[in-house]
Parts: C-alpha cells; sequence; structure tokens
C-alpha cells in the first residue's frame, strides 16, 4: 500500500507539470553552474588566476555544486510539501485517501518518500554530471559519496520538518512560508549562536552537521542525527493527523 | 475461472456477502449498524447518541437542515472521524477496530467531491482502485464497469477540470463505487446537479441499491419520498425521526382539498361532509379542507352546486414530507 502512495503523489506531481518544472529548473541552475565552475577551475589550472591552495577538480566543483544544491532545496521543499498535507486539506482530497483501506501511517509515509523519491532524481543528475567527468580525470568518489549522502540526508530530514509543518495548517502559502522560515532557522541556527559555541543549539544547527559530509567526512553521529530528525517530525506528523480525526 | 467470470454482479455480491458474514459477526443481512454515537466538537454535541441500522439493499436517506449533522454523521460511518462516544459496525466490523477491513467495504463520497482535477478520469479511478487492492487484470474490468455504470464511457481520456460540474460529480460516484462496496455513502449527491442530472443520479443510486446499501443525506424532500426505503431525520444532532418510508407516509394521512368559489361560502356547512377535520381560508374565495382516510371531494361538489356557491376549482393536496419535517423540527 505504501507503494501505491507514492506512485499516486508522484502521477499527481508530475501530472501538473510542477514536477517537470522544478526538474527543469534545477538541471538549468546546476548546469549553468557546472560550465561556469568548470571553466574557472580550468583558468586556475592554466595559471590565468594564481591559486591560494591547490586544489582537486572534485572538491572545486563539488563545494559549489553541492552547497547551491542544497540552497535550492531549502526553497524547493517548502512549495513541494504544502502540496502533499496543506493543499490536500484545502481542497478537501485528503477525503480519497482516508476513505481507502490506508492506515495513517502509510499516508504519512508514503508522501514522504513520495517527496524524497523526487528530490532523488535530482540528486542523480548531479552526481551524473559530476561523474562523467571522470572520462577525462581522476574524480574523488569518495568525497561525492560523502557529499551525496550528506546532502540526501539533509533533504531528508527538510522534509520531515516541512511535512509536519504543511500538516499543521490547511492554508498551502502559510505551510509553505512558514517551513520555508523553519528550515532556515535549522540550517543556520550555529551562526545565532556563534558567541556561544558549546550550547546545545550549535549541536542542533543542520548545517553544522552537515559540515563533516561537505568535506568527505563520514560521522555516524551526524548521520544518526538526520534519521533521528526525520524519523521524529514524521511521526509528529501521524499524530497531528491522527488528532484530527479524533478532534478535529 | 470461466464459471467465475460468467457470475452476474449481484450473485458476486452476494457470494462477497456470505464470505464477510462468516468472517465477522455480521447478522440478518445488517450492513450498517450505528448505535448511540456522539461526537463533541469544542464542547458543542453536533451529534448526540445516534442509533441506526440498515439492511442489504436498502436506501437510507437521512435528512436535516443544514447544521443538523449530516456530514458529521457520514464522516464517522466512513470512519474519518472518531465518534466520541458510541460504536459504527460495517457488515459487523467494527470501524474504529477494524478501520482498514471496514473501510474496504465502504465507498464514500464526500460533500465536497475529492478529486484531482489534473488528472485524466481513467488515471483517477485506476489510482482509486489500486487503493482498494483490486489485482492488475481486476482493474480494467472495475474501471470499464463503474464508467459505464456512471455514464464516463466517453470521457475516460479527459482532464478532470475540463468537465462540466455534473460528469465531475459521475466521477466522483464513480470513485466511491470503484471496488463494488457493501455499503454506499453519497453526501448531498444531487447538489449543483441540473434536473434531468438529478434524476440519472437517482435512477444510479437505484441500481446500486440492487447490490449494496446506500446512504444518502439531502435536504430535499421529495428526493427522500421518491428513493428511500428508511429514514431518519435529524435536527441539531439528535434524531427527530426514524422509520421506513411507509410508516411515514402513513402519519402524512392527512390530506387536504383545495376549492375556490366564485361566491360568499357558509363555511360551517362543510363540516358536515364526511372525513373533514377541519378547515381554513387560503384567501377571501378559496377554502382549504383538510380530511382523513377518503376524500370528501364528490360530497363537496354536490353540496356546491345543491346551494349554487359556483365553484370553480377544486384540487387534491397531499401533504408532502415538508409539512412532516417543519411539524417534527419545530416539535423537538
Amino acid at each position: 500500500m505504501l507503494f501505491q502512495v507514492i506512485r499516486k503523489e508522484i502521477k499527481v506531481l508530475f501530472a501538473s507539470y510542477i514536477g517537470w518544472g522544478m526538474l527543469a529548473m534545477f538541471a538549468l541552475v546546476m548546469g549553468v553552474l557546472y560550465t561556469q565552475s568548470l571553466s574557472e577551475y580550468m583558468q586556475v589550472m592554466l595559471g590565468h588566476v594564481p591559486t591560494v591552495e591547490q586544489i582537486g577538480l572534485t572538491k572545486y566543483i563539488g563545494a559549489n555544486l553541492f552547497g547551491t544544491a542544497s540552497l535550492i532545496m531549502l526553497v524547493f521543499i517548502p512549495l513541494l510539501s504544502m502540496r502533499l498535507l496543506a493543499e490536500e486539506q484545502k481542497n478537501l482530497t485528503m477525503a480519497f485517501m482516508l476513505s481507502a483501506p490506508i492506515s495513517l501511517g502509510e499516508i504519512v509515509l508514503g508522501k514522504f518518500l513520495s517527496l524524497i523519491g523526487f528530490l532523488m532524481l535530482m540528486l542523480v543528475y548531479l552526481v551524473l554530471i559530476i561523474c562523467i567527468l571522470n572520462l577525462w580525470t581522476d574524480m574523488d568518489f569518495g568525497y561525492i559519496f560523502a557529499n551525496v549522502l550528506g546532502l540526501a540526508l539533509l533533504v531528508s530530514s527538510f522534509s520531515a520538518i516541512s511535512l509536519f509543518i504543511s500538516s499543521l495548517t490547511r492554508q498551502p502559502i502559510l505551510a509553505a512560508t512558514l517551513s520555508f522560515l523553519a528550515l532556515i532557522l535549522c540550517l543556520f541556527l550555529d551562526q545565532l549562536f556563534e558567541q556561544q559555541p558549546n550550547t546545545i543549539w550549535v549541536q542542533l544547527s543542520m548545517m553544522q552537521r552537515y559540515k563533516s559530509f561537505a568535506v568527505g567526512l563520514l560521522n555516524t553521529a551526524d548521520i544518526a542525527f538526520y534519521l533521528l530528525v526525520s524519523g521524529a517530525f514524521i511521526f509528529f506528523t501521524i499524530r497531528t493527523l491522527e488528532h484530527q480525526r479524533v478532534f478535529g | 475461472m470461466f464459471a467465475i467470470k460468467a457470475v452476474t454482479p449481484n450473485v458476486k455480491y452476494t457470494l462477497r456477502l456470505m464470505s464477510y458474514m462468516k468472517k465477522s459477526r455480521m447478522v440478518n443481512n445488517i450492513t450498517v449498524e450505528v448505535k448511540a454515537v456522539s461526537r463533541v466538537y469544542q464542547a458543542r454535541k453536533v451529534v448526540n447518541a445516534l442509533s441506526l441500522k440498515l439492511e442489504q439493499g436498502k436506501i437510507l436517506g437521512l435528512l436535516g437542515a443544514n447544521g443538523a449533522g449530516k456530514t458529521t454523521t457520514m464522516k464517522m460511518m466512513a470512519g474519518h472521524l472518531m465518534p466520541t462516544a458510541g460504536d459504527i459496525y460495517i457488515c459487523g466490523m467494527d470501524i474504529t477496530q477494524n478501520p482498514k477491513e471496514a473501510k474496504a467495504l465502504i465507498g464514500y463520497l464526500p460533500e465536497h467531491r475529492p478529486l484531482y482535477k489534473e488528472l485524466t478520469v481513467d488515471e483517477y479511478l485506476e489510482i482509486a482502485a489500486r487503493f482498494h487492492k483490486l489485482s492488475s487484470h481486476r482493474i480494467k474490468q472495475s474501471i470499464a464497469f463503474v464508467k459505464e455504470r456512471c455514464g464516463l464511457a466517453d470521457v475516460g481520456k479527459r482532464v478532470i477540470e475540463q468537465l462540466s460540474n455534473g460528469y465531475q460529480q459521475r466521477v466522483g460516484i464513480a470513485q466511491a463505487l470503484i471496488h463494488a462496496p457493501m455499503v454506499v455513502i453519497l453526501d448531498e449527491p444531487t447538489v449543483g446537479l441540473d434536473p434531468i442530472q438529478i434524476r440519472q443520479v437517482r435512477s444510479l443510486m437505484r441500481e446500486i441499491a440492487q447490490d449494496a446499501s446506500v446512504i444518502f443525506s439531502t435536504h430535499l424532500l421529495p428526493e427522500v419520498e421518491m428513493i428511500c426505503d428508511d429514514v431518519h431525520i435529524l435536527d441539531q444532532g439528535h434524531t427527530v425521526y426514524q422509520a421506513d418510508i411507509h410508516t411515514l407516509q402513513h402519519h402524512m394521512q392527512t390530506r387536504s382539498l383545495v376549492a375556490a368559489f366564485k361566491r360568499p361560502t357558509n363555511l360551517q356547512a362543510l363540516y358536515q361532509l364526511p372525513n373533514v377535520l377541519g378547515m381554513y381560508h387560503q384567501n377571501e374565495h378559496t377554502v382549504v379542507v383538510q380530511y382523513q382516510h377518503a376524500s370528501p371531494a364528490e360530497a363537496l361538489v354536490t353540496m356546491a352546486v345543491q346551494q349554487d356557491w359556483g365553484l370553480y376549482l377544486l384540487n387534491e393536496q397531499q401533504s408532502t414530507l415538508e409539512d412532516v419535517f417543519i411539524q417534527l423540527a419545530q416539535s423537538s
């Protein structure tokens, strides 16, 4: 049944052209950035620009692309997740899924996975254009893997938080705005508490956790952090819908 | 395989029902049983100790003014809302204990059609079928069957958004029927449709009721008189009236004659006519005569001719459910 929910969400997403539009936008932005970084790197190599430190192609391109991709996700995820619950509640189409013999858990998890699945298409595209450079030079696959994993985990906790906020309101625009603000807050929590580097707030910052992946490190504590955040907010979302069924 | 394919829908339903009856504790073909269900919303009792029973193949009309609790009752029956108190059994299955099993037996069309308007009719119905766990080879059959039944055969490839209101309503009904449910719940299925479409929906409901039970809500009183087997009248969450349609019609046996006379009449003389209960002036010339059992029309004409009142209009007026409803709503 979980698969049927995912299938339905993906189908509705692509039927409204929003899906195609977002994929195209992502491909465009990444493509422009990719060619730009590549030519910049060439100029560095040819000595036109003085190099402060020697840096590999993978790291140079990867840092640019993965960094920008995470910011694009910051915009895309609230927009996509507002459709999943807030808009369904507003259009009263939620009844369609509630009438079917599917549990609330399956509905929420299915919606979450459909969102992740769609965003993974973008990540696959990103990985492909980076790995294709391996034809001409040796790429650092370990570094790429750490970055992709980090981005995927970041995306998954972003999605879970956004989905939860989407379940709280029936106003899609409000849901998107609120979750955009919430994600920014989560991401840059460490900047707010720069003066107190040892407080828990810095530990909770998404960016702080992402930094180790960005330099190619796999830290189990960071992986666990993202997974826990995702799991917790999916659970909260299910609880919200259950609460609506009992009291709403 | 051949034998199974050859059975008619009706036999299929009976077989399915029998298998459910074995699995659950369903008795006497009761498909829906609501036991003293209440629902509290923000400290207000929207539905108060409502009970009802419905047999297979019957149509139940839920009747009430706006805000009477019809939609909330239906939402609880469909498993969308939890009752604050009381139990709901679908074919003997408790909807709060076994929601998945119970929901598999229900087809529900909410007041606002839950349509994904960017999809085509076929795509939408396919999703509905898959949600109800139909096997791949049954999906095509079921879609073709409900499309035929709801008059959607020509519009399968069209995007729902571009369909007219009436067609969208049919799509809504079609998604409720896709899995051949035992209980079909339709919330105000005829609102916003033109008279021809209303007639089509009504005949469709009668068709559905050959196999399954139908519960529908309305505030149109003639609709209930026309197609229901059972009537349930709600007012502010309370059951005001509950009976089968014949009992209700029996209640409405007080009828009246409308008579108009050219010349002023001695009304007292009319009381001598048989079966007359009372009368009043509708306007200067027109008199409404209420009677019971047999009509006093013939005697009235004879009297009018004898006394030269100049009778120029005589009309039988049957009191409608509306009268009964207003009476019940006021008395509660």
